[in-house]
């Protein structure tokens, strides 16, 4: 396959706009790993994707990994998949536990931030490091992702640059299990806002 | 309307030294993790005793749920 192939469906525009970006992606679970996939997918520069997981079974229901990668670290399971799919985006991992100093280590210069994590204090921890290091730069929440069905009760709301993606009421510790279908929805929704932010963003610059 | 501030674009009563606490034992807000923010500043989920909602205040509550 050649690059000129791979990018033929693409609008040159957007492609544009876009193969030049870096966005981090903090974790590597059904929102991580689903936006890594649609953001590989249509030609985003650069993802810097941290986690300090391995993938395991029952992970399949809703992460983008397959059987033979239970055991793997998640981030370089990802990565080969990644590869397989867009080889000329490059993917920067990171087997790491984030927390204050490291994210504002590992994400220092990125475009956008997609945060999908799994545990509502790590998503709070984030969104504090991210107000007092990167508040110029967009950060993309996932909240509310369990259950399934109502579609219409998926949705984006947003205060400043900080954009909070999902049905904000479903919590996976309260007893709302998160499967594929709804995962992958919200993860796509944070990927989609992320390529809208960065072609207003690489055309307002012109 | 003098004696208001703004919660999620509602207008509720204001009380002097009313914290960010107050207001959510006042509301019930029982989601273990909530994004907050006074007239579009963040206030860490370690200001909430002391966080002070000035008078005509616009503040924002939005809930953070597990899951990812």
């Amino acid at each position: 396959m050649q690059r000129e192939e791979f990018y033929k469906d693409h609008d040159p525009k957007v492609l544009k706009a876009i193969s030049g970006a870096v966005i981090g992606i903090a974790g590597a679970g059904g929102l991580g790993s689903n936006a890594a996939v649609a953001l590989a997918r249509a030609g985003v520069g650069k993802l810097i994707i941290v986690d300090f997981d391995r993938v395991s079974a029952s992970n399949l229901n809703r992460q983008y990994y397959f059987a033979e990668q239970v055991g793997s670290y998640k981030v370089e399971a990802l990565k080969k998949t990644l590869k397989r799919i867009n080889p000329w985006s490059e993917y920067e991992i990171h087997i790491k536990r984030l927390d204050q100093e490291l994210i504002e280590e590992i994400f220092e210069g990125v475009d956008i931030i997609i945060e999908a994590f799994d545990q509502a204090e790590a998503k709070q921890m984030l969104i504090e490091t991210w107000d007092e290091s990167f508040a110029d730069i967009p950060l993309i929440v996932g909240s509310g992702i369990g259950g399934i069905g109502e579609n219409n009760k998926l949705r984006q709301t947003s205060s400043g640059r900080l954009y909070l993606i999902g049905d904000g009421v479903s919590d996976v510790e309260q007893g709302y299990k998160p499967l594929a279908p709804r995962v992958g929805a919200v993860a796509c929704m944070q990927a989609n806002l992320a390529l809208e932010l960065l072609i207003t963003k690489f055309y307002k610059r012109k | 309307m003098n004696n208001t501030f703004y919660l999620n674009k509602r207008l509720e009563e204001w009380q002097p030294e009313m914290s960010i606490r107050n207001l959510l034992d006042k509301k019930e807000y029982n989601f273990r993790m909530l994004v907050i923010k006074i007239d579009n500043k963040l206030i860490k989920k370690s200001d909430y005793d002391t966080a002070i909602i000035p008078l005509h205040a616009d503040v924002q509550i939005l809930h953070l749920m597990s899951g990812g």
